[in-house]
């Protein structure tokens, strides 16, 4: 999910986005507005959790200037999904998702837009990886592994819908590498999410994965287009931990600290995520890259090129 | 003196006997209609009051916690069948991307 965060920045980075321009197009969605050091607050701490309000207006004003490539009708079925999955309360929760499923499928099969398919498999894949965690947790290898298979599949099937579009499609009507990018994080994240965490370093499965899809190298290359997106290089860190790659570590954990000195600090907890010392995937980038001189070196590094760039 | 004492403990012991048993006894007071859990007071046009409204909607949490737990039991994917551990989300999952 795309946070607060990351949605401010890039709103930001616009052309002609300064903090005046902002708050002015803010002021033209909502006459209640945002208070200036709220918004610049939310742009430097990447643990803030936004308000109703402030969500709302991001949300808004970031959908205005960067509108979904998706059908709306089939962004909107996700969402609904994704409100029914997280829902506590619902009755037969389980049988809705069935039954939800089942006229996924019917209807990929119908369908002939490309993005329609891609959006409709992205969905299905979408219901396959919520259900790893609960085989993972009750030890049902063979339950576990189906559903594995089946929500990369879909994924699978939703980016080549997705590059089959943009061969066709005018420019402007291409979708953006970020959503391939999103859609190949997610098959990753299906080999990463079905093994239980103190096995996921020696797991043949994810280290060729990793390896034969090139993740470490398409992150870097979306960092240095968005790189606010400190849950890539979080990512991209933990996979560098867990193939024991020193350099990448280095890499990516310069692009944290740069983003915010708070990640100098490993027990820093982001919005919605644990702490990097918290986390058993860094244990090797600890324990052998992420020393306290390092990190102190790293810190000189970050305040003088923030001194050079005053000057 | 011993007996004034004894006495006097005696009496204290009968005071909270006799509150805590009227505090439990059926169809005795308001205490009765608070926990109960289909008052009577909306029929007869009396608002209710803020605990009974807390208590009533608690009561009906409980309830659909319960019935949500016996549909689950019987609709739920023939997979989850024999789950002994709710799924949890590991501290350090990688999210999904929409």
């Amino acid at each position: 999910m795309t946070t607060v965060f990351n949605k401010i920045h890039r709103l930001k980075q616009q052309p002609g986005w300064t903090w005046d321009h902002f708050l002015t197009e803010i002021d033209k969605c909502s006459a209640a507005g945002i208070d200036e050091k709220t918004l610049y607050s939310h742009y430097r701490e990447p643990h803030k959790k936004p308000n109703g309000h402030l969500e709302k207006l991001i949300n808004q004003l970031h959908d205005d200037c960067f509108p979904n490539p998706f059908p709306e009708d089939l962004n909107r079925l996700m969402r609904l999904y994704n409100h029914l999955f997280s829902c506590k309360k619902h009755m037969a929760k389980e049988k809705d998702i069935q039954d939800l499923e089942f006229f996924l499928q019917q209807q990929s099969q119908r369908e002939e837009d490309l993005l329609r398919i891609s959006r409709l498999h992205w969905l299905l894949g979408n219901i396959e990886f919520d259900r790893i965690p609960l085989y993972r947790d009750n030890g049902m290898r063979d339950q576990l592994a189906l559903c594995k298979q089946q929500a990369i599949n879909h994924y699978q099937k939703s980016v080549s819908a997705i590059e089959a579009h943009n061969q066709h499609a005018a420019q402007e009507e291409t979708v953006g590498a970020s959503h391939l990018y999103k859609a190949r994080h997610n098959i990753l994240a299906c080999y990463l999410n079905a093994v239980p965490q103190a096995s996921r370093a020696k797991d043949a499965d994810i280290i060729d994965y990793l390896k034969a899809s090139n993740y470490i190298a398409m992150s870097k290359q979306t960092l240095e287009v968005e790189p606010f997106q400190w849950t890539i290089a979080r990512n991209g860190l933990r996979f560098s931990s867990l193939i024991e790659n020193e350099v990448d570590v280095k890499w990516f954990f310069m692009a944290l600290a740069s983003l915010s000195q708070r990640f100098l600090g490993l027990d820093y907890e982001p919005l919605n995520h644990g702490a990097i010392s918290d986390g058993d995937d860094f244990h090797w980038a600890i324990d052998n890259v992420l020393t306290s001189d390092y990190l102190a070196s790293v810190k000189v590094a970050i305040q003088k090129k923030g001194n050079g760039r005053r000057t | 003196m011993r007996k004034i004492r004894l006495l006097i403990l005696l009496s204290t012991i009968s005071i909270v006997l006799l509150v805590g048993g009227c505090a439990t006894a059926p169809g005795v007071d308001e205490r009765e209609r608070i926990s109960s859990p289909e008052p009577s007071t909306q029929s007869i046009g009396v608002s209710e009051p803020d605990e009974l409204k807390t208590e009533k909607l608690e009561t009906k949490e409980l309830l659909l916690e319960d019935r949500e737990l016996e549909v689950d039991s019987h609709d739920a994917a023939p997979s989850a069948d024999g789950l002994h551990k709710k799924p949890e989300r590991q501290s350090d999952d990688m999210e999904r991307l929409d």
